[in-house]
């Protein structure tokens, strides 16, 4: 199943790379078919699945009640020392670039390692970012459905020589979902940081 | 087998070639642009066995990053480094393959080719702290010393702060 979605994504993105292949350069005026985002753009946009998990202060967080708002999706975990903080960092100079929007805006992390990041572990650690992250866990029953419902590949990896004693290897792109709870748009990792400014300011003006 | 065995003739001619030239110098390694995101302590520091578990301690990890520059005429390795600030040190690489991130511990040392530069950076190789002892702030600064196949052990200063 995992894999099938992650097929399935590996063509959307080839397909995202493609758009961005054939449109004009940069800040030549959008065409009638071209995409106005830089990430890639969901060929349909689908109701984002809905669901609820408790945050890091242990309170609920159900998706359905952000609408009016974008909300970034990113799935990492707090022992991760490059991708996820890399993500968590660039995540902070978005909100900064956004200024007041970033009202309007929720940065919202979820744990691919519920067994060690507990609400506690989460809190400590997106403090290091901005106290507004939003950082979301729970059992593994209760996550796998939302790492299902949008295809997220995790896959716990034993690294006995290390002190860490196993990594996770899991999705490193984002997930935008718009103000009307839609599931919109993908940011691979390493997206310039004017570009998801750029396209969650879109679909604020949507 | 047959390729250690050529490895260690190639490695002889080397040290032939070496001793030949007129000012053997070796590897010359020069660490620049050294910098640690700022991190968390974590509950208890690292736990000896490795396996948080549940409940378990749960160790803080931190990363440094920096580019070697090897200016001298032969290749080195980084094979290690320790600092005083956690206590497990270890090199890791993230390899993004398609939308997948992964990890891996570097047990064999990163190659820095002679006359070469090798940059330690998010989404790359990076030293991996685990367990710390303190908290790392942005401003921090700590020592981190590397050390490697040939060279001599460097001392560095590590400044922590935001990407």
């Amino acid at each position: 199943m995992t894999k099938r979605l992650v097929l399935v994504w590996l063509v959307v993105a080839s397909l995202g790379v493609l758009l961005v292949a054939c449109g004009g350069g940069d800040g030549s005026p959008a065409g009638p078919t071209e995409s106005p985002f830089r990430g890639s753009v969901l060929s349909q946009p689908v109701p984002a699945y809905d669901f609820s998990l408790n945050d890091q202060h242990g309170q609920p967080f159900r998706l359905s009640d952000q609408r009016g708002k974008v909300v970034l999706l990113f799935f990492g975990y707090a022992s991760c020392p490059d991708v996820c903080p890399t993500t968590l960092g660039d995540w902070k100079q978005v909100h900064a670039r956004l200024g007041e929007d970033a009202d309007r805006v929720r940065f919202v992390f979820i744990t691919v390692d519920p067994e060690r990041d507990t609400p506690e572990r989460l809190k400590q650690h997106l403090a290091l970012f901005h106290p507004d992250f939003i950082g979301l866990t729970g059992s593994l029953e209760e996550l796998e459905p939302v790492y299902q419902a949008y295809g997220v590949y995790y896959e716990k990896v034993e690294a006995p020589e290390s002190a860490l004693g196993y990594l996770v290897n899991h999705t490193s792109s984002d997930f935008v979902i718009d103000p009307q709870g839609n599931w919109r748009l993908r940011h691979s990792f390493g997206t310039p940081i004017d570009d998801i400014v750029h396209d969650v300011r879109l679909l604020l003006e949507d | 087998m047959k390729r250690w065995l050529l490895l260690g003739l190639l490695g002889l001619l080397l040290l032939l070639a070496a001793c030949q030239s007129e000012e053997p110098s070796g590897p010359d390694i020069e660490a620049e642009g050294v910098w640690a995101r700022p991190a968390v302590m974590g509950d208890m520091g690292a736990d000896q066995d490795g396996h948080g578990g549940m409940g378990g301690p749960m160790p803080g990890t931190g990363a440094v990053f920096m580019t070697l520059q090897n200016r001298g005429d032969e290749a080195d390795r980084l094979m290690s480094a320790q600092t005083d600030v956690a206590q497990v040190v270890e090199v890791h690489e993230t390899m993004i393959q398609g939308d997948v991130a992964k990890m891996q511990q570097i047990t064999g040392g990163i190659e820095l080719p002679a006359g070469g530069s090798v940059t330690l950076k998010p989404g790359g190789y990076h030293i991996m702290l685990i367990g710390l002892k303190r908290d790392l702030g942005p401003g921090d600064t700590f020592n981190l010393m590397l050390n490697f196949e040939t060279s001599q052990d460097l001392n560095l200063e590590v400044e922590v702060r935001q990407p």
